[in-house]
């Protein structure tokens, strides 16, 4: 009886998805990816796609709701919000397959249409988002979202390809951490819940990481057209997980090097998600693929990208409808050979690589100082972006740029100035830096002084200036057809910030206000009175005269006494 | 001649902090010393984005007027040593305009007391204590060399504080004024006011003091009833309007230079003035306004704002009336009231006034406080940088304000204190110094009854 009920509902399942697959572009695709980074880690890329009719979305059963709504609301065109814990050391182990800022980053393209009031829809976003992913994205005001210029470009498919930058928002929150209610809505807005890939995100071993990351991006792709000219672009929303697990041996010497799915994830994968056309697990081959074993044994080997992955199907080795013969989950093992040994950085350093940090003495000043280093053979032209807080005042008559040979310089600058608690300091450069040198940008900031309000919570622990975005154009050559863009970050800074003592707001008000009253009544007193002669004080101290006030008043009401009771009084 | 080489010296000494770039940069970050308004880092700011074609105040860091923008836009193409030249001259010539002002009003004085005794008015046991023909010659002097030896004025100059300037234009103004020069007060009083926005207090005693040959009351009358005697007739509220009026004038050419200056907008406004008298900038100064503001309840920031900007103007009418006779005390205290009680103090605001304090040096034997204000004020300006320090160690600003407290308390004790001495000096003046009652004894006089 069971079993029929589950081949029925199974049927109906697939059913259904043949009439979602075959209708529309509605697909459901999950992926991950894992490949071994230098320094004994293992990087591990979730990424969820789901692809939905464009413009009017039909059907939300592969689409998530929430997002939907979101876009008609507020008029998005493309989005990418994400939360990161950690830094990805891109030095070390190459750039990022999502590169994303430590803390919370939302970057927005609004539709290109003047009836908007763009600075009311950002803030309405804002609030809206960060109830859907429980998190304080509510904090993102004026006073710390910035339009750059010429970073963001559009990631999809758009009508025109120099857009209107008052219709591009970014902000960042370094100071947001990353917890686990976060992934619970970002699952939720996944097809499958509990069945696919999904399983394995669990936020607790997840989240005792170096580097995590989630992240969800919307934007248009044209997936049947190849001509520049997009008809019939379609909505693409990718959910990713970036995690960096730290696999290195927990002693030395301890060369055998294991880990699988239970030790890295705590779980395994025990169903499928019969909504995904596709849900594969990649592990990344192409360097020492014999120093390691992988099990269960890989059934093919494709190439992406210019590297080879070993390809795991789900659905091969676990069976959609539970209870059949396949096996009841899919882990992957590890076991390294003798021979293993971990991916070294300085085989091929990144293109690109950059790092800031604060300078300057004290607290009454500071600077900030970046360091861009063009590790190729070739001169590269690229663009660094930084925002600011208001309450680090940039003196951008201070900014230099220091290299060793003279021709490297800055072709392009765009600067605004910050307002007090109503705007950041936006500083976007584009430099040109010749092959295998290295330049350093330095410039000196003050630190303002913040209402007592104003401080955030735990006010000692300072405030954060958010990671600088650098963008690279074309490493290659500039006139070839298909150039792709390099984003990465670098470190975000920490500021003490001059604190007032919080606990005296009344007895500031009655200390300040006494210097006052003390110069009005030596002033008034002097002016409204004239000087006349008085009698010198007396000599005699006032205890004494009191005294014999005191003494008169007893003696004469004992004499009162007396007379009364008919004593006589002796007449002298 | 002592006093030219004197003022060589102090011109030296003054280039020489200034273009010793270690100790010039060091003083340039003094919090007693600098303010938001006049810091020349804030200038070199206002002009690079002035040069990058970004209104320079957009940004929260500049908030000097555009006509020094422009003048200091001018000057940076030509040698390095014109800047700091410019500084020390304006410096070195406040001085001298001090001592003129001073002289001018040693004068006056004299010149009234003269005539006062020719005419009986003053007491015959109070010959002593009148001015004589040796204040006259020597107490401009001291005036000066104040001025130039005052290390903290050196230290001001050494940060190439935008103050120069305003102490400059308002000791032009004072001293315009004792010469009875009109067009020239006016327009340095308007100027003056147009830098910083305080020395629009000073207006009234101004033109008190240009009007008061027609309102003075003539000299036969006696001292004790002049108040009780004004001159008041059309012409004089007519030459009163006019002078409101070019006053105005010039005011008003000032901030329309700038305003097409800046390209036919007025935001500069609300950077300069709005700057000085909304007091958004909370960097801490010797000031009272900072921490005031830092701790202030949102619900009652406006109410604060005003009382304590209106607070200078309410002295000015009050102490024109009182010492009617005597504007330049009243120019005096309120040039001592505006140090104290601006939005944006430093220890350089104070010089102006203290270097005019030997002026009345002949009323100095009825000073009452003199130990408690030098004790306050030595102990608040030498302690001031250690408590900045500590304040950077304990993450507690109480310190550093504890001593800004006490610079105001002494500041606030020597300016009543003075006036407390002037007023007992013209008692004494009138009734002599030893005063006794009706039944023979020596009498304590004291503020009393109320006048």
């Amino acid at each position: 009886m069971l079993f029929v009920i589950e081949i029925i509902t199974s049927l109906l399942f697939i059913s259904t998805l043949a009439q979602g697959s075959s209708q529309t572009d509605d697909l459901f695709t999950e992926e991950l990816k894992l490949k071994p980074l230098p320094g004994g880690f293992l990087e591990a890329h979730f990424q969820f796609k789901t692809r939905s009719s464009f413009p009017n979305i039909a059907h939300y059963d592969l689409f998530p709701l929430a997002i939907g709504d979101i876009i008609t609301q507020f008029h998005i065109d493309e989005f990418q919000l994400s939360l990161t814990q950690g830094y990805w050391r891109h030095a070390l182990w190459g750039y990022s397959p999502q590169p994303t800022p430590p803390g919370a980053e939302l970057w927005i393209w609004f539709s290109e249409n003047p009836n908007l009031d763009i600075d009311k829809l950002w803030s309405g976003l804002t609030n809206t988002l960060s109830g859907i992913f429980c998190a304080s994205l509510n904090s993102i005001k004026s006073s710390n979202s910035a339009s750059p210029q010429i970073i963001f470009s559009p990631r999809g498919v758009s009508e025109n390809v120099d857009r209107n930058r008052t219709f591009l928002r970014y902000a960042t929150l370094p100071r947001e951490i990353v917890c686990t209610e976060n992934l619970t809505p970002w699952k939720k807005l996944l097809p499958c819940h509990s069945r696919g890939l999904v399983q394995l995100l669990d936020g607790i071993p997840l989240y005792s990481q170096p580097h995590h990351s989630l992240s969800v991006t919307l934007r248009r792709v044209c997936p049947h057209s190849s001509s520049p000219r997009c008809t019939d672009p379609v909505l693409e929303l990718t959910q990713s997980i970036l995690a960096v697990f730290d696999v290195s041996p927990n002693s030395i010497g301890e060369v055998p090097l294991k880990w699988s799915f239970s030790t890295l994830f705590k779980r395994s994968i025990t169903r499928v998600c019969s909504l995904a056309t596709e849900s594969t697990v990649k592990f990344d081959v192409t360097e020492d693929s014999d120093s390691y074993k992988l099990s269960p044994k890989s059934r093919e080997i494709i190439s992406e990208n210019g590297r080879n992955y070993a390809n795991y199907k789900i659905s091969e080795f676990i069976s959609p409808i539970p209870g059949k013969s396949k096996s009841k989950s899919f882990t992957l093992n590890f076991n390294s050979l003798s021979a293993f040994k971990f991916p070294t950085s300085h085989a091929t350093p990144p293109a690109v690589t950059s790092h800031r940090y604060l300078t300057g003495v004290g607290e009454e000043g500071g600077g900030v100082t970046t360091l861009i280093t063009n590790n190729l053979h070739d001169d590269v032209d690229l663009v660094y972006m930084e925002v600011l807080p208001w309450a680090t005042r940039v003196y951008l008559h201070t900014y230099r740029l220091q290299s060793s040979t003279n021709k490297a310089g800055i072709r392009w600058q765009y600067y605004r100035p910050g307002r007090d608690r109503l705007l950041p300091y936006h500083i976007e450069t584009v430099l040109h830096i010749p092959a295998r040198s290295e330049i350093s940008l330095s410039y000196q900031f003050q630190r303002a002084h913040l209402k007592w309000t104003e401080h955030v919570p735990d006010p000692h622990h300072g405030i954060y200036i958010g990671s600088g975005v650098i963008s690279i154009m074309s490493p290659t050559n500039h006139t070839a057809p298909n150039y792709y863009v390099i984003k990465f970050y670098n470190e975000a800074l920490l500021v003490t910030l001059m604190t007032p003592d919080f606990s005296m707001p009344y007895n500031v008000i009655c200390l300040s206000c006494t210097i006052v009253a003390m110069a009005f009544s030596a002033l008034h007193n002097a002016i409204t009175r004239i000087f006349s002669p008085t009698p010198p004080p007396s000599s005699t101290p006032k205890w004494k005269i009191w005294m014999t006030k005191v003494i008169d008043i007893v003696t004469k009401t004992i004499e009162k006494i007396k007379l009364k009771l008919g004593f006589k009084i002796k007449q002298s | 001649m002592l006093l030219l080489i004197i003022g060589a010296l102090a011109a030296l000494i003054r280039l020489c902090v200034i273009a010793h770039e270690p100790l010039s940069s060091w003083l340039s970050g003094r919090i007693e010393l600098t303010s938001p308004i006049t810091s020349w880092n804030s200038l070199l700011e206002g002009l690079e984005l002035y040069r990058r074609g970004i209104d320079p105040y957009s940004g929260d860091v500049f908030h000097g007027q555009p006509l020094l923008l422009y003048l200091f836009y001018n000057l940076e193409d030509y040698h390095y040593l014109v800047i700091p030249a410019l500084f020390t001259i304006a410096d070195v010539l406040t001085a001298f305009v001090l001592r003129s002002f001073s002289s001018n009003i040693l004068r006056y004085i004299y010149k009234r007391q003269s005539t006062d005794f020719s005419n009986g008015f003053v007491h015959k046991d109070s010959k002593d204590i009148m001015i004589t023909v040796n204040h006259v010659n020597k107490l401009p002097d001291y005036v000066s060399i104040v001025y130039l030896l005052n290390p903290i004025a050196i230290a001001t100059c050494g940060t190439k504080s935008l103050l120069i300037f305003d102490n400059l234009f308002v000791s032009c103004a004072l001293l315009s004024v004792s010469r009875g020069n009109r067009i020239v007060s006016v327009f340095f009083l308007a100027l003056s006011t147009y830098m910083s926005f305080y020395p629009i207090f000073l207006v009234i005693p101004c033109i008190w003091l240009l009007l008061s040959d027609s309102i003075s009351p003539p000299p036969k009358i006696n001292i004790e009833k002049r108040s009780s005697t004004f001159y008041f007739n059309f012409t004089i509220a007519f030459q009163f309007a006019s002078y409101i009026i070019a006053y105005c004038f010039w005011l008003a050419g000032f901030v329309g230079l700038s305003y097409l200056m800046m390209g036919a907008k007025y935001d500069f406004l609300r950077a300069t003035w709005g700057g000085i008298l909304l007091a958004p900038d909370l960097t801490p100064n010797m000031g009272l306004f900072w921490y005031m503001f830092i701790e202030m309840f949102e619900h009652f920031r406006s109410f604060f704002i005003c009382v304590f900007q209106l607070h200078i103007g309410i002295y000015v009418l009050p102490l024109c009336i009182r010492l009617h006779d005597n504007q330049y005390a009243t120019l005096w205290l309120l040039c001592g009231l505006i140090a104290v009680f601006k939005a944006y103090t430093n220890l350089g605001d104070a010089s102006l006034y203290l270097s005019l304090l030997p002026t009345w040096a002949y009323c100095f034997g009825y000073l009452r406080q003199v130990f408690a204000i030098i004790l306050c004020a030595l102990v608040s300006t030498a302690m001031a940088p250690f408590m900045f320090r500590v304040w950077l160690v304990t993450f507690n600003p109480n310190f550093f304000y504890a001593m800004t407290l006490l610079y105001g308390t002494a500041q606030t004790f020597l300016i009543g204190d003075v006036f407390f001495a002037m007023l007992r000096y013209r008692y004494a003046l009138v009734h002599g110094t030893k005063v006794k009652l009706v039944d023979g004894q020596p009498a304590v006089i004291m503020l009393n009854k109320l006048g």
